[in-house]
């Protein structure tokens, strides 16, 4: 072996015995000590004390304690002393075995980590509250339309429905270059806006879009905005859509689409016959307004040929239907920023509805029995329209909408009732204008000023005719007509206006509101009986000519305060209140006046981040309308008559709530206790009578009330070993109410107990599944006021659904969805059903274009039946449903 | 003057105490972890920061390192100027949903450890699903044993040093030109700083990527988290419900927030919603 190799093969040798062997064991049992202080002669704590060898490495080390001593072990090959401390300059001193004691000053240092190079700061990306996608980054080919491009955005995701979510939060709006073109119901936009005509996807955060309001209001919203590939172009684009199906099913839809910066335009015509519900699409999902609608809440006089509820499930299992759909959305902005913005949406349908149902009505020594078989035939038409206009400026907001609604509609139904068959005709007609103008100003503090003003105007006509061979069964007048007509006319007026003042703050925010609100109604309506020709006035009354006026001027202060542990939400509204009905008819010309003050409190106390409970408590004062003042009868369908007595109906309701929650998420326990107590007086109670074909029902002026009391609780738990969260709630509620059936005072106590289980869990990456089942008993008891036999009513709901998904494939995606349920009650038979439902889809078959498959009701279930309970009432009604069907769909964009 | 000199002292040393703590340096890491012992391939990997003052240092993920960026802050609130000029739309709020972000190798779990060595507390704040929880413990020392050899890692001359922490043996390299005496994640107690380590199974390690200085006066150590929010608990049972989170993300986060629609935003590849399942999962620490 040469010199020259064996000198780096020995010193290879020694490396690897000394990398073996740590230096520190080399520690001889006594030991060096010090103290490490600063130039003021005060200790240091934290210094690094190293004891070097000689090639400067590390052999020990130790820090010095908060009185600035240290102590170390002797070290043999130890040759320096180093002691740093950031801030200081260090200092290295050359070990002396005779001291085995070092006092060590450290001198501060100017240049404090000098040495310590910016190599590169940590990869931070200021781009504020803004971030950006380009659509071509993110896009594959697979991808059509803007909505599928924005289900690959990171933290996007959009619903079934169409509605956008930002990390899990629903975004306020989407908008197509800073404007908001479907005003709110950007559905449609998502599905047809084709992804070329966009450059990028902006999602703001904290989004404020009233300048006035700038630095006053801060937001959480997070809004997104569409980006315009060429902002100049007036090219037209859009994507087309045709699906068939069996049996006999079509879809056709077509949507062309505009988008420059001046001009935009998003429209659709679309037509099917396969269950596709086109109002689904113009869902609001953002708002189009952004303070809460004002309009008044109506109660309306609802004339119908069933008496019937629609079935709980979805509306493509019963929808026999022949819809189309014209909608289009047209955005205008001057160079002034003034922005005018035109909605029109006109929809029609014809659409069958079949039901067979039989209610039984419980009486003081009798029961009855109503049977219906009846199939209807409705065809509506729809139109709606908004035009707005906004200004956004730093010294202003301003924003008027003026929306305009008409509709067409018409029914005629062929019924079995109570073996008697004849025909009905409806017809209704409904006419809203509405105006509503808002403007904030800005002002030098922090305060907020707001000024608003709507106004609406709306009228709505019925007419009812049951023809021939129905058995009208009204004393004097029970027999067969020809014809018995029920006919309404109904204006309405209301205004309401206020100003505001805000003062938002942190820790306390103020509201004050002054307002006036006016409404006014009028009710015309007739009942009348025809036979060979000739006209018969109803007898019992004459019909209405009724006005009622509400005059309300209101002031509300509405409090948020926080502190530590508490949380408090006080709203103090008072209103002086003016109501005046008119019926000249009746000689009624009445007035009442009354001041309300109706608190709305609610208080939160948390106990810690894991236990809270909360307090709420509200008081109502609801005053009737004239839905509920009229005198004179009318016949709501031919089943029942309904009527009021002379007086003002008013509802004092107290509502408490109380609710405890107790949580152990580290555990993943979560729970919760409730109580909720509901307290009602009333001045008029229901009276119904009923006899062999009608339900007469009056309410008379009679002080009664209602109370009701609900306990509940829900407890989750996932189950570590298992993998799966199991949750559990229960429900029981008590209520008691009085009403007169045929002239005899009843109380019911209603029992109603409520089990919810449900199951989650994910069984392999491709394979999840939801359970849910619910099981529901309700108990009707009459309270034994008088001594009559009265029969108790039981009923048992048994419902179970899963989800079953599966992601197979790239361009698949399976899904399954399986409804079971089981209706039992004391009076009618068992019955249920069980459906089952799989949806296909397969992307890219071909350039531009996308296939979709879905099977509804694989088992092929014809009827559905669902039983309702109410107080003296029982009833069964089975509905039809379409049967198994398969869809198959293409959609290409052009 | 004797007792001005004590209070003076007080007063650094309260500092101190109250993480009232300026940040000296950041410095940028590379986390790698086998999570799942089944799936060595594709470890958990995350961009972790430690920010270090005199007495005191935040560990925490790089994201939540830039959303409490001072910078970001400040430009967030020129933003919203910007914003002012955007239409008109609504204030109401709307009710959010779960977030559940994922990465190739499953669920990322933010997380944030401040460590004291004056005071020898360290404090564990964890981010699991909608949760977070906290707990305090005392700084356990690690008895390093340092050895002769030596590499340059950035420009700074590290030297090796072993030793155990939670149920692993660590390879640690430290530099004393850099002399705090801290570390990634739970690592500490070297004269110097820790800048790459690796356990002896090469199933976790952390490797240093960057340097900075922080002139900033205003920016301090503090735990990024509000306390009052988060939920007090112990080492075992975080670990417990850690592992939960990390096996079945979904499961966890849909316990703690029932009804409520979940959603999962892969960073990696944003249209894969699937979460990558831990078939056997390899804790962090084993004892």
């Amino acid at each position: 072996m040469k010199r020259s190799t064996l000198i780096p093969f020995l010193y290879l040798i020694a490396t690897l015995l000394l990398s073996i062997t740590p230096l520190c064991i080399n520690a001889q049992t006594y030991s060096i000590t010090g103290v490490v202080t600063d130039s003021a002669k005060q200790p240091l704590h934290g210094a690094s004390v190293t004891i070097l060898n000689d090639r400067s490495l590390v052999i020990g080390y130790t820090s010095s304690n908060q009185y600035g001593n240290f102590k170390l072990p002797y070290f043999n090959k130890g040759v320096w002393i180093n002691v740093s401390y950031v801030g200081f300059k260090s200092q290295k001193i050359k070990l002396d075995s005779s001291i085995t004691h070092y006092n060590i000053h450290l001198v501060t240092e100017t240049k404090i980590l000098e040495d310590i190079v910016v190599k590169n700061r940590p990869s931070v990306k200021i781009n504020g509250d803004t971030s950006t996608f380009l659509v071509r980054n993110f896009s594959t080919n697979e991808d059509r339309t803007i909505g599928d491009v924005l289900k690959r955005l990171p933290s996007l995701e959009i619903a079934e429905d169409g509605t956008i979510y930002h990390n899990g939060k629903k975004i306020e709006n989407l908008y197509l270059e800073g404007d908001d073109v479907m005003d709110g119901r950007y559905g449609m936009a998502t599905k047809v806006i084709k992804k070329e005509l966009i450059k990028s996807v902006e999602i703001i955060s904290h989004h404020q879009p009233i300048k006035v309001l700038k630095d006053k209001v801060f937001t959480d919203n997070v809004a997104l905005n569409l980006v315009l590939q060429n902002e100049n172009s007036l090219k037209l684009s859009g994507t087309s859509q045709i699906g068939i199906g069996a049996p006999n099913q079509i879809e056709a839809c077509i949507s062309p689409i505009i988008l420059s910066k001046r001009l935009k335009l998003v429209s659709r015509a679309a037509y099917n016959n396969a269950g596709i519900d086109y109002s689904k699409d113009a869902k609001q999902l953002g708002n189009s307004n952004f303070i809460d609608n004002i309009s008044s809440k109506k109660n309306r006089i609802d004339l119908s040929l069933n008496s019937v509820s629609p079935p709980d499930i979805p509306l493509n299992y019963y929808y026999f239907n022949k819809s189309s759909n014209i909608s289009s959305n047209i955005v205008y902005k001057t160079k002034s920023d003034i922005q005018f913005k035109w909605n029109v949406n006109l929809y029609s349908d014809i659409n069958r509805f079949n039901y067979n149902g039989q209610t039984l009505a419980y009486l003081a020594n009798d029961t009855i029995l109503y049977s219906d078989k009846q199939l209807v035939f409705n065809k509506p038409l729809v139109f709606n329209s908004a035009f707005n206009l906004m200004i956004n400026k730093t010294q202003y907001f301003l924003n008027n909408s003026l929306k305009l609604s008409m509709s067409h509609d018409a029914y005629n139904g062929s019924i079995d009732f109570n073996r008697n068959s004849f025909e009905q005709l409806l017809n209704k007609n409904d006419k809203q204008i509405s105006n509503d103008f808002n403007w904030m100003p800005s002002i030098k503090n922090k305060g907020i000023v707001e000024f608003r003003i709507y106004s609406s105007y709306g009228v709505n006509d019925q007419h009812l005719n049951v023809l021939k061979d129905y058995y009208f069964d009204i004393t004097p007048q029970n027999g067969y007509y020809d014809t018995v007509k029920q006919s309404i006319n109904y204006p309405t007026w209301f205004h309401n206006a206020y100003v505001s003042y805000k003062i938002p703050s942190e820790k306390v925010l103020q509201e004050y509101k002054f307002g006036y609100k006016y409404l006014k109604e009028e009710l015309k309506s007739n009942l009348s009986i025809i036979k060979g020709g000739n006209f018969f006035p109803y007898l019992n009354d004459n019909g209405n000519n009724a006005f009622f006026t509400n005059s309300t001027a209101y002031f509300s202060a509405h409090y948020q305060i926080k502190k530590q542990k508490f949380r408090s939400d006080i709203q103090l509204p008072v209103s002086l209140q003016l109501v005046k009905s008119i019926q000249p008819f009746y000689s009624i010309n009445k007035l009442n006046q009354s001041l309300l003050v109706l608190p709305n409190l609610n208080f939160t106390y948390n106990f810690d981040n894991e236990k809270y409970l909360e307090a709420t408590y509200q008081l109502q004062n609801n005053f009737g309308d004239i839905s509920s003042s009229y005198e004179g009868a009318i016949l709501l369908n031919y089943r029942s008559l309904q009527s009021y007595s002379q007086m003002f109906q008013q509802q004092k309701v107290h509502k408490a709530n109380l609710v405890y929650s107790h949580q152990k998420s580290i555990k993943l326990f979560y729970s919760n206790f409730g109580i909720s107590y509901d307290y009602t007086i009333a001045n008029t109670m229901l009276s119904d009578s009923f006899s062999n074909n009608i339900n007469n029902s009056i309410f008379i002026p009679k002080p009664n009330s209602r109370r009701s009391v609900l306990l509940y609780s829900g407890l989750s738990q996932y189950i570590f070993d298992l993998k799966a969260k199991v949750g559990l709630k229960i429900q029981h509620q008590f209520s008691f109410t009085e009403q007169l059936v045929n002239n005899t005072l009843l109380g019911f106590q209603i029992r109603n107990l409520n089990f919810n289980i449900s199951i989650d869990k994910n069984i392999s990456k491709i394979l999840n599944l939801n359970y849910n089942a619910n099981l529901i008993w309700l108990y009707i008891k009459h309270s034994n006021m008088t001594n009559l036999q009265f029969p108790s009513t039981k009923s048992f709901l048994f419902d179970q659904k899963f989800k079953l998904s599966f992601n197979i494939f790239k361009h698949y995606s399976i899904e399954t969805v399986g409804t079971h349920r089981i209706n039992q009650s004391t009076a009618f038979s068992k019955t249920g059903f069980f459906f089952l439902d799989a949806n296909i889809k397969r992307l890219q078959i071909r350039k531009g274009m996308d296939m979709e498959l879905n099977c509804f009701n694989l088992f092929n279930v014809k009827n559905y039946s669902i039983l309702q309970q109410n107080k003296n009432i029982i009833s069964t009604n089975i509905f039809p449903t379409r049967g198994i069907s398969l869809f198959l769909k293409f959609i290409y964009s052009f | 003057m004797k007792i001005s000199a004590q209070f003076l002292a007080f007063l650094l040393f309260s500092n101190f105490i109250f993480s009232q703590d300026v940040v000296k340096l950041n410095v940028l890491y590379q986390f790698s972890y086998v999570r799942d012992l089944e799936n060595k391939d594709v470890p958990y990997k995350n961009n972790m920061i430690l920010s270090i003052g005199q007495g005191s240092s935040r560990y925490c993920t790089e994201k939540l390192f830039n959303d409490n960026d001072k910078k970001i802050l400040e430009a967030r609130k020129k933003e919203q100027e910007r914003l002012m000029s955007m239409p008109l739309a609504s204030i109401p709020t709307v009710a959010g949903g779960p977030m559940l972000t994922i990465g190739k190798s499953g669920p990322i779990v933010t997380e944030e450890i401040v460590k004291s060595s004056l005071s020898k507390k360290i404090s564990i704040e964890t981010i699991l699903g909608l949760k977070s929880y906290h707990t305090e413990t005392d700084l356990q020392e690690i008895e390093w044993a340092v050895f002769p050899e030596i590499k340059k890692i950035g420009n700074y001359d590290c030297q090796k040093a072993i030793g155990k922490f939670g149920g692993r043996t660590y390879e640690a390299w430290f530099t004393k030109e850099i002399p705090y005496q801290d570390g990634p994640w739970k690592l500490h107690g070297l004269p110097g700083l820790i800048l790459e380590a690796h356990d002896t199974a090469n199933e976790i390690s952390f490797i240093f990527k960057e340097i900075s200085k922080n002139d900033d006066p205003n920016i301090f150590t503090n735990s990024f988290f509000n306390s009052q929010f988060s939920i007090a608990t112990n080492l075992e049972d975080l670990n417990i419900a850690r592992k939960a989170f990390e096996v079945d993300p979904e499961g966890v986060m849909s316990a703690q927030a029932p009804n409520a629609r979940l959603y999962i935003r892969n960073i990696d590849n944003p249209s894969d919603k699937a979460v990558q399942k831990i078939k056997k999962y390899n804790p962090m620490e084993l004892k």
